[in-house]
C-alpha cells in the first residue's frame, strides 16, 4: 500500500551562500539541543485537501518552491567556523513521500494519521543536513489526501508557512492543469534580514533606546506558578478562541479613526489594562510580536524565520482611554526605529527576559490564496507555532475588518479553562469599556469583569450574622455559673461567682482612685489568678486596658504608660517596683480584690475600647491599636461558631496580654461558661512543662505559633487528647500541621493581625501541599486580594491582602496619620456599610487553586519570629541611636531549624561586639525584639542606587565566607583544552579554572557551542545541561575525564549520590549488613542542601571481595571518596558501625593532611557495635538476616550443620513464602550478603577503638534510655561533641517520620562549620 | 496625554468623621465623600494629622456627649 521513495539521497550540492544565524535561530536550535527533546520547536502543518491527486505535478511544484526560496535548502553549521551559520546548498533533494491509505476503511486512515503524526514528532532533525523540513501526503481516497509539512521552527514563522503553503498549492494547481506556475524567487534574501539585524546589534543608538526603555524596571514574570506538570497533560500549549462582538469591533474602530491610530493599537491599549491586572502592578512590560521582515518591495514573498517581539513598557496612567491609546501609539512610532534589535541581546545585557505575555495582532492576507484553488478545497488542521511565552494573546482579523477573534495561546501548567474563561471576559470588558466610554479614566476600574468581582466578594466574606450589641463583661456575666471554675492558675483557682465577685471589688477600687469610662488602665501584672478578675474589672466599669508587661524594658514601658495615657495602673506585688515607676496612680491588685465597695458594671456600647495593644511600629516607636468591644464580640462568637465550641472543653491561656491573641485563649472560654488554665511564663518556655500541663487537662483547647507546637513536639508529645489545637501568628509549615494533625486531632490555622482583631481567616487543617493556606474568613468578615490601586487581582495572582468587615479596629492611638493610611475606605461594602474601611494588611497573598488564601510575603519590612511581631525599622531605630554604630539593618533569615532568626547587621567602631550590641537592644526593646544573632560588616552591601540591599545581606553563617581561587590555572591537558575552547568562545584569556562560565558572560548559545567544540575536539559527547551543572573548567575537566577513563558517565557504584546535588558534599557510611539504602530519608530531606553520597560496603556485588579488617575497609574507603571529592574538607558520618568506620575515614584523610570538617555519629555504640550473638553464632546470624516471616526456627537452623545448608534452607523457605528481602533474590546474593555481614562483624569486632582528637556529632534516642547518655563516644572523641537528642527507636528513627531532626541537625551544623 | 500623576490622592471622610485617602477621578466609595485636600499621599496624611482631632466614630462621641449630659 506505500509508494515511498528514499528519505533522503546523495545529491551533489554546493554551498551558494552563508551568513549566520539570526538570535531567534540560535535561540531555538540552542533550546531544542538542551531539552535534548526532538519535538521542541518541531512544528507540523497539518492540511486536508479535497480534489485530484498527481504526484508528479506535486513532486515538480515541490521543487519549484525548494528552488525559489533559500530557507528551504538552508542547514546550520553550528561549530565549524568561528561563529554559527547558516549555508544555503544550492539544490537539496526533496524530503517527500506519499502513502497510500485508500485501502483503509476511515477510521483506520485516521488513525495512521495520528500514528504518523505523534511519531513525526519525536523524528529529530539534523541540522547540519538541508533541508530541515519533510513532507508527506496520504493518500485517503482517490479525491481526498492529507498534506503535512514537517519542520523545524528556526527555518521559517507561521507567515512564511503559510504563503509558502498558498504557493506551493498554487503551483501545483497550475502545473496539473498544464499552466506555467509562478516559482520567482523574490529579490529580497532571507540573509538581507540577518544583515539588517546584524546592523542592529551594532548599532549603539538602538542597543541604548531599550536600555533606556527597561532601565530600573522589574521583568513582567507572570506570578502564577505552574499548578501541572507536563506529564499531566497531553499538551503544554492550548490554544482557545473567543469572538468579539460586531458592535463592539465597531465602536473601538471608531475610535480608532477618531485618534488616527490602526485598532491594533486600541487593542494593545486594551491588552495593557489587563495585563496589568494578570502581574498585579501598574508597571507593565509586554511582549508585542513585530514583523522584521525588510521594508522591500518583494518582502513579503520572503520565506523564513522573521518573528520578533519586542518589550512594551507602560505604566498605566491616570488618563482617559483616548489618551492612552495616543500614547501607546507615540510610543510604537518610537519603537519602530528599533525594532530590529533582538530580543535576546537585551535579555543577555540585563540577565532577565522582560516579559512572559505576549501580544500578537494578525490580519492574514496569505490564507486568502489559499481558501480557493480552483478544484481543491482545503481545510487547515491545527497549527500552532511553538513559542516560550506562557500566554500569547492574539487578536485575529478578517482582511475585511469587519470580524475579530481573540485566541489565547498558553501553558496549560500555569493556566486552566477557568483562568482563560476569566481572561476573556476581562478582555472583553475592558473593550466593552473603551468602546462605551474611551474618555474614562483607565483606572476607573479594574481589569476583571464585573461578574469575576462579584465572584471574588462571594468568594471572599464570611458568613453574616446579627452583632451582639452588648461588651465582653456582659457576655461573661451572662455565662457565669456560679461553682463551676473559671480560672485555674499555678497560684491558685477561681469560681466564677468569686470571679465576678472579685472584679467586681477591683472595679470598685478603680471607679473610687478616680478612672472613668472610657479611660486606659494599664495593667502590670504577673500571670497569676487575680489577672483574669483584673481585666473583667476595668470593663465592668467601662475602661480599658493596656498591658504593660514588667519584662519589658523600662524606657519602653514608660512610652506606653504616657503615650496611652495611662494615669492608672494595676499591678501585683511581685510588679511593685515598676509599677511605681509608670503612672501616679498605681493600685495594687492584692488590695483592690479586697475592696470594701464593689462597682456595678456599665452598658457599653460596641464603639467602645475593650484594650489598646502596642505594636512593633516602622517609625521606631511602638503604635498602639485601639480595639472596640464590638469587634472582640465578634470575633469570639466567629470563633465559637466556627470551631463549634462549648464550655465542656477547658481552653489553655499560654500568651501574655502585650499580644491580642489572649483575648481568643481568655475570653471564649469565659463567654461559654469554660475553663480557662492559665500557664505561667516559665510554663510556656519550657517544653517540658507545657506539655506536663497539656497532659495534664484530656480534651484542652490550646494555641500557639509554630515555635511552641515544635517544641512541644521536640519533646515528645503527640495531641492525642487535645480537642482543638490552634496555629497562628506566623506562616504554619506543612510538616508541622502533619506531626499535629497525623493522631487526629483537630488542627486550626489561623490569621489576622492585631488591626482587624485577633484572628480574621480560621481554617481546619487538611491534607495538602506546601505551606497551609491563611483559610477562609469568619464571619463578618471581608477579605479581598488588591494591587496599589485597590483593583482585585486575578486568582492566582500576588497581590496585598485588604481585610474589613466588623473586626476591623477603631484606630491607632492618637496616630490620624497612620490610621488614614491602613484603614482606607472600602469600594466593595455594599449599601449595607456606608463608610465602612478596609484595613491593609502588608501581607502578600494570592488565592489559591481550590479558592484558598495563600500567604506569600510581606510588602514591607515587618516580620514574625517566633509568632512575634516585629518591624525590622524599630530594632534598626535602636541600633542607629548607639553612639559607635555608623549603620544597621536587621533581617530575619530562616534557620536551620526552619525557625527565624532575628540578625544584626552592623557596621560599628572597632571593640562593638555582638553582647555589647543585644545589651544596648535589651535597654530599650522587649526581648522578642532583640537580635540573636550579629554580624559586623565593614560595610553595608548597596543597590546600584545607593540603598542597603538587603537581599544581599550574608546568610547568618555564610557571613564570614569569600570567594576564593578563581584565578588557579589549568593544570591538566583536559582543563587546558577546556581552557583554550573556553577563551575561544567568550573572547576572553587566562580564565582561571574555578570561575563560573555564567559569571564570565556566558549565556545559551555559548555553552552550546562549547558542548559542539568539546565533541569535535574532544570526542566527548556532553549533553548541554552538562554545562549548567559543571560550570567551572575544573568540574567539566573532572566530569570528562570521568567519561574518558571508563566510558561511562563515571557512576562509581561504591559511592552513590543519594540526591541531587547541594553545595556541600556529606559521605555516608553503612552500617553493619552493608547497605545504605536505610540512607534514603535523609538524603531526600537534605536534597539540596547537602549533597549525600550513600559509601556502600564492598562485596555486595558479583565479584567483589568483602573486606574484613577496619584498616582494610577504611584505607578502601578513602580512596572512592578521593575520587569523587579531590580535596577536603570533608564530611563524614555513620549509623551503627558506619559510625566507627566514619571515625577511622576521618582518622585517615587528617592524616594525609586533609581537613575533616564534619564528622557525624548517628545511634552507634562504639564498643558494642553489634548484638555479640549475632557475631559469635553464625546460626544467630542467617536467622536474622534471611530468616524473617520464613517460619523457619532459630532450633531448627542451629540443627543443621552447613553453613551453606543453613542459608539454602530459608532462602529456599523464604522465596516459597514471598518473604525474601528485597536485595536478594538468588541463593548466591543470599551468600553475599551474609558474606558481607560477617567480614563486617570481624572488622568490628576486631577493631580496637584509638582516641581521635577532632569535634563530632553524637545522635541518640533517648527513647532507649542507654546509659551512659552519649554511648561511650566520649572515651573515644576527645575533642569537643556536640550531643543531640533524636526521636524515635532505633528501627524507626531513619524513617521518613522521624528523621526530620537529624536532617535539621546535620543541615544546620553543615552550613556553621561552612561558614568558618 | 493629559496624565495625573499617579501619587495624587484626595482626602475623603465618611459619616463617622473617620479620615482616609482615595483616587482622585475614581468614584467615591459608597458613604464617603472628598474633604477638599488634594495632594501626595504624603501631604494628604499630614493634613489629616491636622485636622482629624478626635479618633473616636461621631456617633460614639455624640452618644458619650448626650449620655454625659442627661
Amino acid at each position: 500500500m506505500t509508494t515511498a521513495t528514499p528519505h533522503r539521497g546523495t545529491a551533489t550540492s554546493s554551498v551558494t551562500d552563508a551568513y549566520p544565524l539570526s538570535r531567534l535561530q540560535a535561540g531555538m536550535i540552542y533550546h531544542a539541543e538542551l531539552e535534548g527533546d526532538a519535538s521542541y520547536y518541531h512544528d507540523i502543518y497539518s492540511l486536508r485537501v479535497r480534489g485530484p491527486w498527481h504526484e508528479e505535478s506535486f513532486r515538480a511544484a515541490v521543487a519549484g518552491l525548494i528552488g525559489a526560496h533559500d530557507v528551504l535548502r538552508t542547514s546550520f553549521e553550528l561549530a565549524k567556523f568561528s561563529e554559527p551559520l547558516q549555508l544555503v546548498h544550492s539544490t537539496v533533494d526533496v524530503p517527500f513521500e506519499t502513502v497510500d491509505l485508500r485501502g483503509l476503511e476511515r477510521d483506520a486512515a485516521e488513525r495512521v494519521l495520528e500514528d504518523w503524526r505523534r511519531e513525526e514528532t519525536g523524528r529529530p532533525f539534523d541540522f547540519a543536513a538541508a533541508p530541515l523540513f519533510r513532507m508527506v501526503v496520504h493518500r485517503l481516497g482517490d479525491e481526498e489526501f492529507h498534506f503535512w509539512w514537517s519542520f523545524h521552527h528556526a527555518m521559517m514563522d507561521g507567515w512564511s508557512l503559510h504563503s509558502a503553503v498558498a504557493e506551493l498549492f498554487a503551483g501545483y494547481t497550475a502545473i496539473r492543469t498544464g499552466r506555467t506556475p509562478d516559482f520567482t524567487a523574490p529579490r529580497t534574501r532571507y540573509r538581507d534580514y540577518i544583515a539588517l539585524e546584524l546592523d542592529a546589534l551594532d548599532d549603539a543608538r538602538q542597543r541604548d533606546f531599550w536600555r533606556d526603555q527597561l532601565a530600573g524596571a522589574e521583568p513582567a514574570a507572570l506570578p502564577v506558578p505552574p499548578r501541572r506538570t507536563s506529564d499531566e497533560l497531553d499538551s503544554t500549549v492550548e490554544v482557545e478562541w473567543y469572538d468579539i462582538p460586531r458592535p463592539v469591533l465597531d465602536r473601538l474602530g471608531e475610535l480608532a479613526a477618531r485618534l488616527r491610530v490602526p485598532v491594533r493599537t486600541v487593542l494593545l491599549t486594551a491588552h495593557l489594562r489587563v495585563v496589568s491586572g494578570l502581574l498585579g502592578r501598574s508597571d507593565v512590560i509586554t511582549g508585542v510580536v513585530g514583523n522584521g521582515r525588510p521594508e522591500t518591495r518583494d518582502a513579503e514573498q520572503v520565506k523564513g524565520l522573521f518573528l520578533s517581539t519586542y518589550p512594551l513598557r507602560t505604566t498605566l496612567p491616570r488618563a482617559s482611554w483616548a489618551d492612552f491609546a495616543s500614547a501607546v501609539f507615540a510610543q510604537e512610532a518610537a519603537i519602530l526605529p528599533n525594532r530590529r534589535y533582538p530580543l535576546a541581546a537585551m535579555v543577555e545585557e540585563t540577565g532577565w527576559s522582560p516579559f512572559d505575555i505576549v501580544f500578537d495582532f494578525r490580519r492574514f492576507r496569505s490564507y486568502e490564496g489559499l481558501t480557493a484553488q480552483d478544484d481543491l478545497t482545503l481545510d487547515i488542521g491545527d497549527y500552532y507555532e511553538h513559542t516560550n511565552f506562557p500566554l500569547t494573546s492574539g487578536f485575529v482579523m478578517n482582511p475585511e475588518g469587519t470580524s475579530l477573534r481573540l485566541q489565547l495561546r498558553y501553558d496549560a501548567r500555569r493556566f486552566d479553562r477557568a483562568d482563560t474563561a476569566r481572561l476573556s471576559r476581562a478582555y472583553l470588558s475592558v473593550l466593552e469599556r473603551i468602546a462605551a466610554d474611551p474618555d474614562a479614566c483607565v483606572l476607573a476600574a479594574p481589569a476583571l469583569a464585573d461578574e469575576d468581582v462579584a465572584a471574588l466578594a462571594v468568594h471572599g466574606s464570611g458568613p453574616w450574622r446579627d452583632t451582639e450589641p452588648h461588651g465582653v463583661y456582659r457576655r461573661i456575666e451572662r455565662a457565669a455559673r456560679p461553682g463551676r471554675t473559671a480560672v485555674r492558675a499555678v497560684d491558685g483557682e477561681l469560681a466564677y461567682d468569686e470571679l465576678l465577685e472579685t472584679a467586681g471589688r477591683i472595679a470598685g477600687s478603680l471607679a473610687d482612685a478616680g478612672v472613668r469610662r472610657g479611660d486606659p488602665v494599664g495593667v502590670c501584672m504577673n500571670r497569676g489568678t487575680l489577672l483574669v478578675p483584673a481585666l473583667l474589672a476595668i470593663w465592668r466599669i467601662g475602661a480599658n486596658y493596656v498591658s504593660l508587661d514588667p519584662d519589658y524594658p523600662l524606657d519602653r514601658l514608660r512610652y506606653i504608660a504616657r503615650h496611652s495615657g495611662a494615669d492608672f495602673l494595676l499591678h501585683d506585688a511581685a510588679s511593685a517596683g515598676v509599677a511605681a515607676e509608670l503612672a501616679p496612680a498605681a493600685l495594687a491588685v492584692e488590695k483592690a480584690a479586697a475592696h470594701p465597695r464593689s462597682a456595678e458594671a456599665v452598658e457599653v456600647s460596641g464603639d467602645e475600647l475593650a484594650y489598646t495593644i502596642y505594636t512593633s511600629g516602622s517609625t521606631g516607636l511602638p503604635k498602639g491599636v485601639e480595639v472596640p468591644h464590638g469587634s472582640v464580640v465578634n470575633f469570639l462568637d466567629a470563633l465559637v461558631e466556627r470551631l463549634d465550641l462549648d464550655d465542656s472543653h477547658p481552653y489553655l491561656a499560654t500568651t501574655s496580654i502585650s499580644f491580642d491573641i489572649h483575648v481568643n485563649e481568655m475570653f471564649v472560654p469565659l463567654i461559654l461558661g469554660g475553663t480557662v488554665l492559665l500557664a505561667a511564663r516559665s510554663q510556656v518556655a519550657d517544653g517540658t512543662a507545657l506539655r506536663e500541663l497539656i497532659e495534664s487537662e484530656p480534651g484542652l483547647i490550646a494555641q500557639g505559633p509554630p515555635a511552641m507546637w515544635r517544641m512541644l513536639l521536640d519533646t515528645g508529645w503527640r495531641p492525642k487528647d487535645m480537642a482543638g489545637v490552634l496555629c497562628g501568628g506566623e506562616a504554619f509549615p506543612r510538616d508541622l500541621a502533619e506531626r499535629l494533625s497525623r493522631d487526629g486531632a483537630a488542627v486550626w490555622n489561623m490569621y489576622g493581625p492585631t488591626e482587624t482583631t485577633v484572628w480574621s481567616a480560621v481554617q481546619r487543617v487538611t491534607a495538602g501541599e506546601g505551606t497551609v493556606p491563611i483559610g477562609r474568613p469568619i464571619r463578618n468578615t471581608t477579605m479581598w486580594v488588591l494591587d496599589a490601586q485597590m483593583d482585585p487581582v486575578f486568582p492566582g495572582v500576588p497581590g496585598e491582602l485588604y481585610i474589613g468587615g466588623e473586626g476591623v479596629v477603631r484606630a491607632y492611638h492618637d496616630r490620624p496619620d497612620l490610621t488614614a493610611d491602613r484603614f482606607v475606605p472600602d469600594p466593595f461594602a455594599g449599601p449595607g456599610r456606608p463608610g465602612a474601611r478596609l484595613y491593609r494588611t502588608g501581607d502578600l497573598v494570592r488565592i489559591g487553586e481550590n479558592g484558598t488564601f495563600e500567604y506569600l510575603e510581606r510588602v514591607d519590612l515587618q516580620v514574625k519570629v517566633r509568632g512575634y511581631r516585629i518591624e525590622l525599622e524599630e530594632v534598626e531605630a535602636r541600633l542607629g541611636r548607639h553612639p559607635e554604630v555608623s549603620a544597621a539593618v536587621v533581617a530575619a533569615p530562616l534557620g536551620a531549624d526552619g525557625e527565624r532568626v532575628l540578625a544584626g547587621y552592623v557596621v560599628a567602631a572597632p571593640g562593638v561586639d555582638g553582647s555589647a550590641l543585644r545589651t544596648w537592644c535589651a535597654e530599650a526593646l522587649p526581648g522578642y525584639m532583640v537580635p540573636q544573632a550579629w554580624v559586623l560588616l565593614d560595610a553595608l552591601p548597596l543597590t546600584p542606587n545607593g540603598k542597603v540591599d538587603r537581599k544581599a545581606l550574608p546568610g547568618i553563617g555564610e557571613a564570614m565566607s569569600a570567594a576564593e581561587g578563581d584565578a588557579a590555572a589549568p593544570s591538566t591537558d583536559t582543563e587546558r583544552a577546556l581552557a583554550a575552547i573556553w577563551s575561544e568562545v567568550l573572547g576572553i584569556t587566562g580564565i582561571g579554572v574555578n570561575a563560573n562560565f555564567f559569571d564570565l558572560g556566558g549565556h545559551s548559545l555559548r555553552a552550546l557551542r562549547v558542548v559542539l567544540k568539546v565533541r569535535d575536539e574532544l570526542g566527548v559527547e556532553l549533553p548541554v545541561a552538562a554545562l549548567l551543572q559543571a560550570a567551572t573548567i575544573r568540574r567539566l575537566a573532572a566530569l570528562i575525564d570521568r567519561r574518558d577513563a571508563d566510558g561511562t558517565d563515571g557512576a562509581d557504584t561504591l559511592v552513590v549520590p543519594l540526591n541531587s546535588a547541594g553545595s556541600t558534599p556529606l559521605f555516608l557510611f553503612p552500617p553493619l549488613g552493608g547497605h545504605i539504602f536505610g540512607y534514603g530519608p535523609l538524603a531526600r530531606l537534605l536534597d539540596g542542601e547537602v549533597t549525600v553520597y550513600g559509601v556502600r560496603a564492598s562485596g555486595m556485588e558479583p565479584g567483589e571481595t568483602p573486606l574484613d579488617s577496619m584498616s582494610g575497609l577504611a584505607d578502601h574507603y578513602v580512596a572512592r571518596l578521593k575520587s569523587v571529592q579531590p580535596e577536603g574538607p570533608y564530611h563524614v558520618a555513620g549509623w551503627c558501625m558506619g559510625a566507627t568506620v566514619a571515625v577511622e575515614v576521618a582518622r585517615r584523610l587528617r592524616a594525609a593532611g586533609d581537613e575533616v570538617a564534619y564528622l557525624g555519629l548517628v545511634v552507634a555504640n562504639p564498643f558494642d557495635p553489634a548484638p555479640r550473638r549475632l557475631l559469635e553464632d553464625p546460626t544467630a546470624l542467617v536467622h536474622h538476616m534471611l530468616g524473617q516471616g520464613t517460619d523457619t526456627t532459630y532450633e531448627e537452623l542451629a540443627a543443621i550443620d552447613s553453613l551453606d545448608e543453613k542459608i539454602e534452607l530459608v532462602f529456599s523457605r523464604g522465596r516459597s513464602a514471598g518473604a525474601l528481602r528485597d536485595d536478594v533474590s538468588s541463593l548466591e546474593d543470599a551468600r553475599r550478603l551474609l558474606g558481607v555481614y560477617q567480614a563486617n562483624a570481624k572488622a568490628i569486632s576486631s577493631h580496637q577503638q584509638a582516641a581521635y582528637d577532632g569535634a563530632a556529632q553524637v545522635f541518640i534516642l533517648p527513647e532507649e534510655n542507654f546509659q551512659p547518655a552519649d554511648m561511650g563516644w566520649s572515651r573515644v572523641i576527645t575533642g569537643p561533641i556536640g550531643l543531640h537528642a533524636l526521636p524515635g527507636l532505633p528501627a524507626t528513627f531513619l524513617t521518613r517520620d522521624e528523621v526530620g531532626r537529624l536532617a535539621e541537625l546535620i543541615a544546620h551544623e553543615l552550613s556553621h562549620r561552612a561558614a568558618r | 496625554m493629559a496624565v495625573e500623576s499617579i501619587d495624587r490622592f484626595t482626602v475623603v471622610s465618611n459619616a463617622e468623621q473617620q479620615y482616609s485617602v482615595w483616587f482622585p477621578g475614581r468614584p467615591l466609595p459608597l458613604g464617603w465623600q472628598a474633604a477638599g485636600f488634594e495632594g501626595t499621599r504624603a501631604e494628604c496624611l499630614a493634613h489629616i494629622e491636622e485636622i482629624w482631632q478626635d479618633l473616636r466614630p461621631l456617633g460614639l462621641r455624640t452618644a458619650l456627649a448626650t449620655g454625659e449630659a442627661a
